[in-house]
């Protein structure tokens, strides 16, 4: 993804074909997890607000839970729709990079990241589902880098 | 973002209605909640310093530093205020997709 800022706030976007066929495909999966709401996956995308204090993260969680929900799927939906934008807004930008990072969050959950062992996929074979979903963690993280590098230089 | 003023009203609302944290309030008002950002493996160090400037309008500087921070001490308090403040915040960050929860100081 090429993102190139033509004015003040708006950035004209050049998203190859195979990226958003990645996008189409994680994000409809990502949507049939988020509607289901009983995966594991998702743990990274609602966390608790009260670590130590389950009576005010309950109340916490229902003031909250549904509008979270709906702003994941917002960003996913934008994220589907890339390939209908040539020119966007920051603040568009901005959910696209929430949109990716979000797809980053269930994959490094499905890979089961933690501090141990983010720096290299030493434990797949290349003929695994995984390194393959590795790849794609990875592919992630360099999109929204350039983003990060294209809006915030 | 959709939702944000919304939100915002429907937590001044339930502080208003809300007997416990009436009491909460009263007997601890000297005490600001805080917000605090914790470090995870998944979220890149770029983008949480993005978010840090988007969403509290803090310089690159100091949103690099409280990124460090996080990344190195594995935590940073971020925020504070009003414990309507501090969960307005947190909900933000969560929307991001950061780790964050809030404690009264």
């Amino acid at each position: 993804m090429l993102i190139t800022q033509i004015d003040s706030g708006l950035f004209k976007v050049e998203i190859p074909d195979w990226q958003i066929q990645i996008f189409h495909k994680l994000g409809k999966e990502l949507k049939a997890i988020l509607s289901d709401g009983n995966s594991h996956l998702t743990t990274r995308l609602f966390p608790a607000a009260y670590q130590s204090d389950s009576k005010a993260n309950t109340e916490y969680e229902l003031l909250t839970h549904e509008d979270l929900r709906q702003s994941h799927l917002s960003s996913i939906k934008l994220l589907a729709e890339i390939s209908t934008y040539s020119e966007v807004s920051e603040s568009t930008l901005i959910e696209i990079m929430q949109g990716i990072n979000i797809l980053r969050l269930v994959l490094g959950e499905r890979l089961e990241i933690n501090d141990e062992n983010n720096e290299e996929p030493t434990e797949f074979r290349e003929d695994e589902d995984d390194y393959n979903l590795w790849l794609l963690f990875h592919l992630l993280g360099e999109i929204l880098s350039n983003i990060i590098d294209s809006i915030n230089p | 973002m959709k939702g944000e003023t919304e939100i915002l009203e429907t937590f001044l609302i339930a502080s208003t209605i809300s007997p416990d944290l009436e009491t909460t309030e009263s007997t601890d008002i000297q005490k600001p909640w805080i917000v605090i950002v914790w470090n995870d493996p998944i979220n890149l160090m770029s983008y949480v310093s993005f978010v840090f400037q988007k969403l509290f309008g803090y310089s690159k500087e100091k949103a690099n530093k409280l990124m460090l921070e996080v990344h190195n001490n594995g935590r940073a308090v971020v925020s504070q205020g009003s414990r309507e403040k501090a969960e307005f915040d947190v909900h933000l960050l969560h929307k991001h997709g950061l780790w964050a929860t809030l404690q009264q100081d």
